[in-house]
């Protein structure tokens, strides 16, 4: 990607990191839009809280997967296993940027993971964090610190997951909202490249509102060497929107947030049913 | 008393040139090759035996001096006698997939070894990308994922399963940086301890127990995750399998149609394709860390160099290469090698190493062949000398031979100087004739101290320094020159300038029934003469060039010779040869300077004394006399007291020397001479000291024939010329020496003139009788000599040193009883 003057400016990118490999596809796509961007690379790793609180139960036992003896969750240890994980995260960090040849910087935080992460990104210009951590369940298929962010976030947040890719294609939803038009033209601005491959997903169960929102699609990637396809949808259904987005490549879908059937549990959910990275733009930018 | 001069004809055999069918050597049939066998016949039935017979052992043994064509005989022989022979197959080695240490021998038609090699490489090449692109292909990725995700769906549904259980006792799973755990919750959030502390003690109780359950149910499901794991990865391993056999079968099967006529490549093929198949994951790591390292610019050398150097695919499909060892594609026959350098390593092959991050690093592609590789089915040539001096090579050698194998090991393995491991590449089966060229000295030292050899090399081969000087080696002789002429591009021999080769060939053995085989001598010789020929302008080679390249070649060699002589010219060194002189004489003596060799005349001297009968040889005495002048004296001692003092003790003393004589002295040649010159200070008769005299004598006083003779003669002639010729000087030489004779001209022409004389003597008396002008003597029946005879002068001087010694004894006794 390359920038140019239309492009958001967009100065610090925050990438929570716990090793997980949807975080470590996070770092690679935060590396490789911050080198686009010329925007500062920060890594954040949380020492969860929770997991040092239950080190003061005596009863507590920890359950290898390796073995099948349970032994006691010793504090200090915890400790120094969280401090190597961030010191190896650090390391990562370190050598992603160095391979992008972006500034970057690392902070090590202590407490709820999920309230961490939320504050970090509200220092943020975007945030860009792995699909799911160390779940251990199934379901549902965005972690925890995700739904937070999703549910309670206020910037401009990337998810993505393991194999996800945020070239060369980029879709985006388009509702014929503002914020939609916003979200087409971050999409555009940050999928910059020559050629860019775009995929209009629009949203309306009105045929007269098609083609004024066609016009209005087609205004803003005006002038942009941007090779469009258009598809229309009756309503928001998820599955559809689903297979679309899978049919046209692993690159990102671009979602307006806080319109309705696109926030909190529903919006959740559509994330779930993705398989593919998901940019949320929102309308109210963090307030610094 | 008449003594017999040798006439001007007995003292050299000359050249019969007007016999010759040809003007020049250009007339003749060349013959270019020495395996004809001139004058060599015994060597030729030796070698065509030792070729012949197939049982082992029979290796052969070239001996004879160095210079008599004997590499280029074997060699021409060889190839001749096994131009027709089958050529021997193919040896290749390649990786023993069971035991990389131990490189597994491929033996193949002649030519295939080299073909199967290019198809190896392009297996290497390809199959890479084959795999590649068969694991990269959306069907085996899709059937990959699916297996992950089926496990990912057991892992997680199991901890779901958890996951709602402990929901339903208020607790949740979590996971801790080395494994999991079940927390209490409170209010969606894990419960904090201190919350915990304030509940009741049966509650606490109740959580303690619920979460003692779920860890035991945790770990009860837990245990199901190892088989699962197996069987998951077994099932990957089987879809590699699958997948990688498919997309190397028709690389593997194009080859394996190819060789199906040789069942052992069709054996590697199958080890080759498993082996690829259980290291499908290598070699893909490989091609990406190619891939990879394509766009870094590190040095390739900073590590290692070479093929070792490189990093990636090169290094995991090397192990699939085939190593040729021996082509045999562009061999006719069955081969004939020259090993010129045989150490240990050029003869039985070496394993190469190379360096590699520091390291000396080896694999079947750096083992090397070794001559009896490329020898094998074939013959060896080797110089024995060379193979004795490498150190290792002669064990070696015998070791292969006696094994029938070519085994590769480093001599320091050899000598268990180091023991890391290293390869054993699987040993060669040897089926090899070795000829060895060396000479005779080493052939006898090596029969009689070394019981190997005596088994391993039971053909000799000699070659014989001389052959019959007769019309037949006579025409040989030409036609060979002939040969040397073209294949040297000289100028031709005119008939008398191969006359003059013949007399020169001659001359060498110093023989006039017999010609030399010193090939390099003669060839030589040849050489120089047709740049004299060219000096003085001449088209073809004769006498006069000839003559004028020996007269040449030796008088570059001759510097220490004109010395001598001028030493002896200046008084410096005393040779009298007009006088006569009691208890002295000219012996002849032979320095030979590498091929040149002349003549000096030595002043033997003696004295005596009234003695116990001991003649001392002062040479001896002061160690700088050899053990067979040693005998030489010795035996003086025996005839004397055997002609003149059968029945009472000797009764003198003698000392014998060799008057300013520096070196050691060796040799029976002066024994006559010496006897001479003792009998001389005996009688008190004077000696001639214009003749001079060689010969070896036995204890009856028979003349024996002496080797030199002609240097003997020449180099007395140039003396007595030097000091002015009298017509009275001369040489005694052994009778059966004058067939030796091959004299230069101008003594042949002093002899004529009658200014020098030769007198072939049988006995001592006869050579007393010239050097005394007298009468020798018969003893009669009682062993009395006739009066004023030599004979009896000596005896009675003996007699009388006898009665001296008995008055003598006697007096001691009478003082003694006084």
């Amino acid at each position: 990607m390359s920038q140019d003057k239309s492009q958001p400016t967009l100065q610090r990118i925050l990438v929570p990191l716990d090793a997980s490999e949807h975080s470590m596809a996070a770092l690679s796509a935060a590396a490789e839009l911050a080198s686009a961007l010329g925007a500062e690379l920060e890594g954040l790793f949380v020492e969860d809280i929770h997991l040092l609180q239950l080190c003061e139960f005596p009863f507590v036992r920890e359950i290898s997967l390796l073995g099948p003896s349970f032994r006691r969750i010793d504090r200090t240890e915890t400790e120094r296993h969280l401090k190597i994980r961030a010191e190896h995260l650090k390391r990562v960090l370190a050598d992603v940027a160095k391979k992008f040849n972006v500034p970057w910087k690392f902070r090590v935080t202590r407490g709820g993971v999920s309230k961490e992460v939320l504050a970090a990104s509200e220092e943020a210009d975007l945030t860009i964090l792995g699909r799911a951590g160390w779940s251990m369940a199934r379901s549902p298929r965005v972690g925890s610190t995700v739904r937070t962010v999703v549910s309670q976030g206020r910037g401009l947040t990337l998810i993505m997951q393991h194999g996800g890719r945020i070239q060369p294609s980029v879709q985006v939803l388009f509702t014929g909202s503002q914020l939609s038009e916003k979200a087409l033209g971050v999409a555009l601005d940050l999928g910059g490249q020559k050629d860019l491959f775009l995929v209009v997903l629009m949203v309306t169960h009105s045929q007269e509102n098609l083609e004024p929102m066609q016009n209005r699609v087609k205004n803003i990637i005006a002038g942009r060497k941007v090779q469009a396809s258009l598809h229309v949808l009756q309503d928001l259904d998820y599955g559809l929107i689903s297979r679309l987005v899978r049919v046209h490549g692993p690159g990102p879908l671009f979602i307006p947030c806080e319109e309705p059937h696109l926030h909190g549990e529903a919006l959740q959910t559509l994330i779930g049913s993705l398989e593919n990275p998901v940019f949320l733009v929102r309308q109210a930018r963090k307030e610094k | 008393m008449q003594h017999r001069k040798l006439d001007p004809g007995e003292l050299y055999r000359k050249c019969d040139v007007s016999g010759f069918s040809f003007e020049t050597t250009a007339e003749l049939e060349a013959i270019k090759d020495l395996s004809q066998g001139i004058g060599q016949p015994r060597a030729v039935q030796a070698l065509k035996f030792g070729v012949g017979i197939r049982q082992h052992g029979y290796n052969i043994y070239a001996l004879g001096p160095g210079g008599m064509g004997k590499h280029t005989f074997v060699r021409q022989y060889l190839s001749r006698e096994l131009s027709d022979a089958p050529s021997p197959t193919d040896w290749c080695y390649v990786n023993n997939f069971h035991n990389q240490g131990r490189p597994s021998l491929l033996n193949l038609p002649k030519g295939r070894g080299n073909s199967l090699a290019r198809d190896m490489e392009k297996l290497v090449q390809e199959a890479p990308n084959a795999l590649k692109e068969a694991f990269e292909s959306e069907e085996y990725q899709n059937r990959l994922q699916a297996m992950q995700h089926e496990f990912k769906e057991y892992q997680q549904s199991v901890f779901e399963e958890l996951q709602n259980k402990a929901r339903e006792k208020n607790l949740t799973l979590i996971k801790t940086p080395t494994g999991m755990a079940f927390a209490p919750v409170q209010d969606k959030e894990i419960m904090p301890p201190e919350e915990f502390q304030k509940l009741p003690e049966d509650q606490r109780r109740q959580i303690e127990k619920d979460m003692e359950e779920m860890q035991n149910e945790s770990q009860r499901m837990f245990q199901k995750f190892p088989a699962w794991q197996r069987d998951m990865r077994q099932k990957i391993v089987d879809l590699n399998n699958e997948v990688a056999r498919y997309a190397l079968g028709p690389l593997v099967e194009e080859i394996r149609n190819r060789y199906s006529d040789v069942p052992a490549v069709g054996d590697y093929l199958d080890a080759v394709e498993k082996d690829i198949i259980e290291n499908v994951r290598n070699i893909l790591e490989s091609d990406r860390q190619q891939d990879e390292g394509r766009g870094q610019s590190a040095s390739p050398d900073m590590f290692g160099t070479g093929e070792w150097g490189g990093s990636g695919r090169s290094q995991v499909m090397r192990r699939y290469r085939v190593n040729v060892l021996v082509d045999n594609s562009l061999t006719t026959g069955a081969p004939v090698i020259y090993e010129d350098n045989p150490t240990y390593a050029n003869l039985v092959g070496r394993v190469e190493h190379q360096p590699m991050m520091g390291a000396l690093v080896t694999d079947f592609n750096l083992i090397k062949q070794g001559a009896l590789h490329r020898a094998n089915g074939g013959a060896l040539i080797l110089d024995a000398h060379k193979v004795l001096t490498h150190p290792g090579a002669w064990d070696g050698l015998k070791r292969a031979l006696i094994s029938g194998k070519i085994k590769i090991e480093s001599l320091a393995e050899m000598f268990s100087l180091i023991s890391t491991i290293s390869l054993e590449p699987e040993p060669v089966p040897l089926q090899v004739k070795v000829v060895m060229v060396g000479s005779p000295l080493l052939y006898y030292l090596l029969k009689e101290y070394d019981p190997e050899f005596v088994k391993l090399f039971k053909v000799a081969a000699d070659f014989d320094v001389r052959m019959e000087w007769d019309e037949l080696h006579q025409d040989l002789f030409a036609r060979f020159m002939a040969g040397v002429i073209e294949q040297e591009g000289l100028r031709p021999f005119h008939k008398t300038g191969v006359g003059r080769m013949l007399e020169y060939s001659a001359r060498r053995v110093q023989d006039q029934k017999k010609l030399s085989t010193y090939v390099q001598g003669l060839t030589d010789l040849m050489r120089e003469a047709d740049y004299w020929t060219g000096e003085n302008g001449r088209k073809t080679v004769t006498h006069e060039d000839v003559q004028q390249a020996i007269d040449a070649s030796a008088y570059r060699c001759d510097l220490i010779r004109e010395h001598v002589w001028e030493n002896i010219s200046r008084g410096i060194m005393h040779i009298d040869t007009r006088d006569r002189r009691v208890g002295q004489i000219n012996g002849l003596s032979v320095i030979a300077l590498g091929d040149f060799m002349f003549g000096r005349p030595s002043r033997i001297t003696a004295r005596i004394r009234l003695g116990k009968g001991e003649v001392i040889d002062i040479e001896r005495e002061v160690k700088l006399s050899g053990p067979i002048h040693s005998k030489g004296v010795l035996i003086l001692s025996g005839f004397l007291g055997a002609r003149y003092a059968s029945d009472r003790p000797l009764s003198l003393s003698a000392s014998l020397v060799f008057e300013q004589s520096y070196g050691g002295i060796d040799g029976d040649s002066a024994s006559c001479a010496e006897l001479y010159c003792l009998l001389s200070a005996i009688s008190e008769i004077p000696l001639k000291q214009s003749v001079a005299v060689t010969g070896s004598v036995d204890q009856h006083g028979q003349v024996q024939a002496i080797g030199g003779v002609n240097e003997k003669i020449e180099g007395f002639f140039d003396v007595c010329k030097e000091k002015g010729l009298t017509s009275e000087q001369g040489v005694l030489i052994p009778e059966a020496n004058v067939e030796h004779l091959m004299l230069k001209n101008e003594v042949i022409q002093a002899v004529e003139s009658g200014k020098f004389h030769i007198y072939p003597v049988q006995n001592i008396d006869q050579g007393m009788e010239i050097l005394t002008d007298m009468i020798a003597g018969e003893p009669d029946e009682m062993g009395n000599y006739p009066r004023n005879t030599i004979n009896s002068r000596v005896h009675n001087r003996l007699l009388e040193l006898h009665e001296k010694r008995r008055q003598y004894s006697s007096n001691r006794e009478q003082g003694g009883e006084s």
